[in-house]
């Protein structure tokens, strides 16, 4: 993406020279092997490197499926012949691209953006990072306002529908906030025994000043929660049990439904007819319905966040870009992405007994900030249903890349000055 | 998220009993018409109602083939075959 070069000349853009390439998800441990037989470059294995650290030349990323190459023309060109076919599991094949701290390119953009170089412990030069108080996700989309503002919404009022593997309801922060909880997994209690639903409850609604010391993780730490069981502590489900679970947050009336959830698509695939008609009576019902895009790359929106009834959401790194995993609006006709928020290293809630709380990426990370924002929306201002998508979505920050990638961009709660 | 899988699937065995047809987890969208006097009609199909989503007009049951292809002839009536949800293994790198 391109660098506003009123702010930082000297800084370099466009692509770096090297090579991300993807494989498909079950290539994955084999993928040393097939980068060394298709390019003879022989990769140094990542492994578990800790966030935030950068891989060297040739790098793989085991757990992800991902090279980084510094390769030579004839060696992309056998790689993308490689990703255009389906002789080889690679699923894409771009070019690495530089990019910029949002410090180094806001501080002369907008008076809105020049929060961050004044947010304590955050230095402008890096890229967002967690406070001792807040998570760099809810700082990010303002729920932990920017010095000089204050945030006087936090959704009180507002249930929000979280159909997932249901929560940890022994865990403290979130004491008193689910106001309602149903299983829709047979022989299955709503506790949440994998931890996805703990963490995604968390991210909307956990306790505002968490009773163990922890950094605030919750966006709307006012809203309440209904939790619609719909995935196993497997966490497998079936699309029946899932628009159950929407058929039960409407009955509820809930203004908003979080689901970190769904099924890959293919190009040209369309979305599913049901998925569709429930997310239209929902929105009849004033019951706005968000859902992850997906994890699977440059691959498009899955469903059913690929509806045009249903808000798409694309995971935003620390530099405010779209995580390479997040899926784009490669199909039209509800396949694209409406919106954007935090979703790599994500900091929330999780089972106690797991640890109580844990680090996650992935779109499920970034679809509940979505709906946070939505439910202190909702609160705000009144709206339901399509004004409410309208809302939440016209007070997107723009992050400068397409909206093919993040939609509008990173969703924000609104803020005012200091009373 | 990730990718789906086959939800049902095909057993291979000899079946103990003599073969029936197979009847598949079905998601019927009513759409123009009301579900409430719409329910009957699927019924006479053959559809085997297991849940009816009332605020979405939506019904979830079991169709084989033949019930399937007399439901798609029913105006307002969309059958799509019900789909596999998977979240990644709690270890994984990405949710």
């Amino acid at each position: 993406m391109s660098l506003d070069s009123t702010t930082r000349a000297d800084l370099p853009t466009g692509t770096t020279g090297r090579t991300i390439v993807v494989l498909e998800p079950g290539a994955r441990g084999e993928g040393e092997g097939l980068l060394r037989d298709v390019t003879g470059i022989r990769v140094q294995r990542v492994g578990d490197a800790p966030p935030g650290s950068v891989p060297g030349e040739d790098a793989y990323l085991d757990q992800l499926g991902i090279a980084i190459l510094a390769a030579d023309p004839d060696q992309v060109s056998a790689l993308g012949a490689a990703a255009a076919g389906t002789e080889l599991p690679v699923r894409s094949c771009e070019p690495e691209v530089y990019v910029r701290a949002l410090g180094q390119h806001t501080a002369a953009v907008s008076a809105d953006e020049t929060y961050l170089a004044e947010e304590p412990g955050t230095d402008p030069a890096t890229l967002w990072a967690d406070s001792p108080n807040a998570t760099w996700g809810i700082q990010a989309v303002h729920a932990a306002p920017p010095a000089g503002s204050r945030a006087p919404w936090a959704g009180s009022g507002i249930t929000v529908a979280v159909l997932d593997t249901g929560v940890d309801l022994g865990h403290p922060d979130l004491a008193g906030v689910v106001v309602a909880h149903q299983s829709f997994v047979d022989g299955e209690e709503v506790h949440d025994g994998l931890g996805h639903g703990t963490h995604v409850a968390g991210t909307i609604a956990g306790a505002h000043t968490p009773p163990g010391g922890q950094r605030r993780f919750s966006v709307a730490p006012s809203a309440r929660l209904a939790v619609g069981k719909v995935l196993s502590n497997e966490g497998s489900g079936s699309s029946g049990g899932v628009l159950a679970g929407i058929n039960w947050a409407v009955s509820l009336g809930a203004p908003v439904i979080s689901m970190s959830l769904g099924s890959a698509v293919a190009k040209g695939e369309t979305y599913l007819q049901y998925y569709e008609a429930a997310a239209q009576a929902a929105l009849d019902a004033g019951c706005l319905i968000v859902a992850a895009a997906g994890n699977e790359g440059y691959m498009p929106v899955g469903s059913p966040a690929n509806c045009p009834s249903v808000m798409a959401v694309a995971a935003l790194d620390r530099a405010l870009l779209r995580a390479s995993f997040s899926c784009v609006a490669l199909n039209g006709d509800g396949g694209e992405v409406n919106i954007a928020a935090p979703g790599v290293d994500v900091y929330s809630s999780y089972p106690v007994a797991r640890g109580s709380y844990a680090y996650l990426s992935g779109t499920s990370m970034a679809t509940p900030h979505v709906s946070g924002v939505a439910a202190v929306y909702a609160r705000a201002t009144g709206l339901r249903g399509r004004e409410l998508w309208a809302r939440v979505v016209e007070t997107a920050r723009g992050t400068g890349q397409d909206a093919m990638l993040v939609g509008a961009g990173c969703a924000t709660v609104p803020t005012r000055p200091p009373a | 998220m990730s990718g789906s899988t086959p939800l049902h699937r095909r057993t291979h065995h000899a079946p103990e009993r003599p073969e029936r047809p197979e009847r598949q987890a079905v998601v019927v969208t009513i759409t123009g018409r009301p579900l409430s006097t719409t329910l009957p009609a699927l019924e006479e199909c053959g559809l085997a109602v297991t849940s009816v989503l009332d605020q979405l007009g939506i019904v979830l049951g079991r169709a084989d083939t033949p019930t399937r292809e007399r439901l798609d002839l029913l105006p307002g009536v969309h059958v799509e075959a019900e789909q596999a949800v998977q979240l990644p293994p709690p270890d994984s790198l990405l949710q």
